[in-house]
């Protein structure tokens, strides 16, 4: 038997290192669920920063960057999105003004406003971890979702369905 | 020999980590930059791998920093701003986890692993005795 116990043992390290291994990854517990007091700025630098507050239809907050490899993948997911009459919002973080206005105007701009967060308190208001990131924020300021990475064909489904779902629960 | 020297002195001083030359401003008050430093030190960067707040120089840690030193000359306390951030980043933003229900084991672990380790040895010393 004692010599079966090392053999035991590591067995069982081993089943649950792949077990834990193996688990979908828990998403993080403590989540911003309603829209926080954040303010942003233009990114044309006209004027002085504005509280961002939720409009009258649901808006998909998207932050992104120039140099951001992931933004410029998602980007397409974006224009389709707003082709489908999504509300987006883009803020430039951590960007130069001059180097995003350039990206967008490259790529196509998919965004009704676009925002700079130059102190990056919006981003931290939010929790943000990096980008792109998206937030869809309701009419009541409710977070309804909260896309970390590149959107993906799948994702913009499940959003345009939530978004139909909303609009319809709203009516 | 002496041109060598200087050489070497330069190549030392150029070789200090970029961090050391990044200056921020610090908060008059040097209990409250004191709490800062301590809280930069206990949380991590959420852009980076394996650094805290206080060691490194993305643009994202800088912003949070100065956040941070914000609040705190805004009067909020430690405790204040570990909520503000677990609040939207969850414990894992803190490089020291509470003690709670489940992270028990992971402070009790390696204590446990010690006894246990002091145990097999206590029993095949006891059996190596009994043996001889």
């Amino acid at each position: 038997m004692s010599r079966l116990a090392p053999i035991l043992l590591f067995v069982l390290l081993a089943v649950s290192l792949g077990v834990s291994l193996n688990a979908p990854k828990p998403e993080p517990k403590a989540r911003v669920v309603n829209l926080p007091a954040i303010t942003l700025s233009p990114l044309d630098g006209k004027g002085a920063p504005v509280p961002f507050t939720p409009a009258s239809e649901p808006v998909l907050l998207n932050f992104f960057a120039s140099w951001c490899v992931p933004c410029l993948a998602e980007h397409p997911h974006l224009k389709q999105l707003q082709k489908a009459g999504l509300r987006i919002e883009g803020v430039a973080w951590n960007d130069k003004p001059d180097a995003a206005r350039a990206w967008l105007d490259k790529h196509g701009n998919p965004f009704a406003r676009v925002w700079s967060d130059p102190r990056g308190e919006g981003a931290i208001a939010l929790g943000l971890r990096g980008v792109p990131e998206s937030f869809l924020i309701l009419p009541d300021g409710r977070i309804r979702l909260r896309i970390q990475g590149a959107l993906t064909p799948e994702l913009v489904k499940e959003l345009l369905a939530l978004v139909k779902q909303e609009q319809a629960d709203a009516q | 020999m002496r041109s060598k020297l200087a050489a070497l002195f330069v190549s030392a001083l150029l070789a200090l980590p970029a961090h050391a030359l990044v200056l921020e401003p610090t908060l008059a008050d040097p209990a409250r930059e004191a709490t800062a430093q301590a809280l930069f030190s206990d949380m991590k960067c959420v852009v980076c791998e394996g650094q805290s707040l206080a060691d490194s120089d993305a643009a994202f840690a800088v912003q949070m920093r100065a956040h941070i030193r914000r609040m705190l000359d805004d009067g909020a306390t430690a405790a204040d701003v570990r909520r503000y951030f677990t609040e939207r980043y969850g414990e894992q933003i803190l490089l020291t986890p509470p003690l709670h229900g489940h992270t028990l084991l992971l402070w009790a672990g390696p204590a446990m692993l010690v006894l246990l380790g002091f145990a097999v040895l206590w029993r095949t010393t006891r059996h190596g005795k009994d043996a001889s």
